[in-house]
């Protein structure tokens, strides 16, 4: 795989999970939801959880995320433990919706975390982050006033104003229509710049094929990593990479695969 | 609050409508007073008209001017009775608010006190204010404080139930991001909770000062030597009905006044709502 250097500062970052397992509930009803399950994560890569609802791969998201437990196995992020990650805010999180606060202006939620953190005012820092994400010129408006789109947008910098390592994004771009949707992704790479890694939950195979460096695709019940498949195309992959014969071989791969996963 | 009752579930759909009513009504919009303060002028017209022509009795029904004679005829009395009603709806109001909003707290945080407590607050409501009013006055006597009492009891169920449901329903995703950066709660509370939480406890409030009013009115009829409701019920004992539409005039500018502060209030809480391009 050519990949560019990986910077070293974030080499450290790497994600490794040890014989990890959630079931939900006990006895009679408890529910695997993911079963055994060993995987690294390079620092640094945009790795996508691609599969049927149902199988995991936002639970997954959630135990990198230090939002769930794993109810066996281990996670750690380089040398330190999911908690010891946490505290030292190197997550952001991106959800399918965009959870803004509706009384605060674009400009406010995107500083909403470095507000709670005791970190704000940074009019600056806010600025540019907005500028980052194409909403220069929107400081001043209302969630209300936006469209779908622009709230992930805002949702992506707030989740940017503490410089995270980790960019856990839970199908981020689900609710869009899909001409938003594909520009949105071809966005998010020009943001990501391989400054962070990226985790990233989609049931879409083509949003995780023009993305993704890696697809990992779960089964349902209980959930497994049944295919890893490294997406090997050139970047920036703009609209122009999907006419490519390479991008629609990978579509089809990752389809057999899910339809492997579904039956 | 996923666990919800029946009960629960209906008080929230009233307070929907409510605040439904509200916006539906108007009240915001001055063009929406034209049509019904016309139509009540014409009322009131005829009903000048009919008490002029003596169909009816005078003591069933005086005429709108000779009741306005009677106010400010008697203006000095009725405005120290209005002061004193004024001021059990207040203390009664702010003290069923705040017992409202605080108990709301462990009901939207603790299971433990939802399910032991909650359902006992609901089931309390079955018991009419009415009837309890008497036992109020024999523990705590003829002053302000049964009347504060009964007001407070009426006010804080709507607030508590608003209030509670308002505390639960911030959303998880958003909780969770903020706890992710290890926020401290009183910040996560004042920054996404109540604001969060306003809009319903608003509506709670709206419902409550309508409701003060009756609280405050029943107490003073129970026992009271001041008041518009005591007013109400020695005017009665004396046929001196002038009188007793006098003070039901003076009732529901007091009702409708009160309203409006209250919406006044949520509109400068609350800009967020009413921001025109809606």
């Amino acid at each position: 795989m050519s990949q560019p250097e990986v910077r070293s500062t974030v080499v450290d970052e790497a994600i490794t999970l040890r014989g990890v397992s959630k079931v939900f509930g006990t006895g009679d009803r408890a529910v695997t939801a993911l079963q055994a399950l060993d995987l690294d994560i390079a620092a640094g890569s945009f790795v996508s959880l691609l599969g049927p609802s149902g199988c995991g791969k936002t639970t997954l998201l959630r135990m990198i995320g230090g939002l769930e437990e794993p109810t066996t196995g281990t996670i750690a992020v380089g040398r330190d433990s999911v908690e010891t990650a946490l505290r030292n805010r190197l997550f952001g999180f991106v959800f399918q919706d965009a959870t803004l606060l509706p009384w605060r202006t674009v400009e406010a939620n995107a500083s909403l975390l470095l507000d709670v953190t005791g970190q704000g005012p940074a009019r600056q820092k806010v600025a540019e982050l907005l500028r980052l994400v194409g909403l220069a010129g929107f400081e001043r408006a209302y969630p209300d006033q936006l469209s779908g789109g622009m709230r992930q947008r805002v949702s992506l910098a707030r989740a940017l104003a503490l410089d995270p390592r980790v960019l856990l994004m839970d199908e981020p771009f689900a609710a869009l229509d899909s001409i938003t949707r594909d520009r949105m992704g071809e966005e998010l790479l020009r943001i990501w710049d391989r400054s962070r890694t990226v985790v990233f939950v989609t049931h879409s195979i083509a949003e995780a094929a023009l993305l993704s460096d890696r697809v990992l695709v779960l089964s349902a019940r209980p959930g497994r990593i049944i295919a890893d498949v490294a997406i090997d195309l050139p970047h920036p992959r703009t609209g122009s990479v999907r006419q490519t014969p390479e991008f629609s071989e990978y579509v089809r791969i990752l389809r057999s695969h899910i339809e492997e996963a579904s039956s | 609050m996923t666990d919800a009752s029946g009960l629960r579930v209906s008080t929230v759909d009233t307070e929907a409508a409510v605040v439904q009513a509200v916006r539906r009504s108007g009240l915001s919009n001055w063009r929406a007073w034209i049509y019904p303060s016309a139509f009540l002028v014409a009322l009131v017209l005829l009903w000048e008209l009919l008490a002029r022509l003596e169909v009816v009795e005078p003591y069933i029904l005086p005429a709108p001017t000779a009741v306005l004679d009677r106010m400010v005829a008697d203006w000095p009395v009725l405005w120290d009775h209005t002061v004193t009603t004024l001021a059990e709806i207040g203390a009664g109001f702010g003290l069923g608010a705040v017992v409202g909003i605080v108990l709301a707290l462990p009901i939207a945080y603790s299971a433990v006190f939802r399910n032991t407590v909650y359902p006992l607050i609901v089931a309390s409501q079955a018991v009419p204010k009415i009837a309890i009013a008497p036992l109020l006055v024999l523990w705590l006597g003829f002053g302000m404080w049964p009347k504060i009492v009964i007001t407070a009891l009426m006010v804080f169920f709507p607030v508590v139930v608003t209030a509670a449901e308002g505390f639960a329903s911030v959303d998880r995703s958003l909780l969770e991001l903020l706890r992710s950066v290890s926020a401290p709660r009183h910040q996560i509370f004042s920054r996404i909770t109540l604001p969060h939480s306003l809009p319903r406890i608003m509506a709670g409030l709206k419902i409550g000062i309508t409701l003060a009013v009756v609280g405050a009115i029943v107490g003073e009829w129970v026992g009271a030597d001041s008041g518009l409701g005591y007013l109400l019920v020695y005017a009665n004992t004396f046929l001196d009905s002038t009188l007793l539409f006098a003070s039901l005039v003076l009732l529901v500018v007091i009702g409708v006044v009160l309203f409006m502060l209250i919406g006044g209030l949520e509109r400068l809480l609350m800009p967020w709502q009413y921001r025109s391009g809606r």
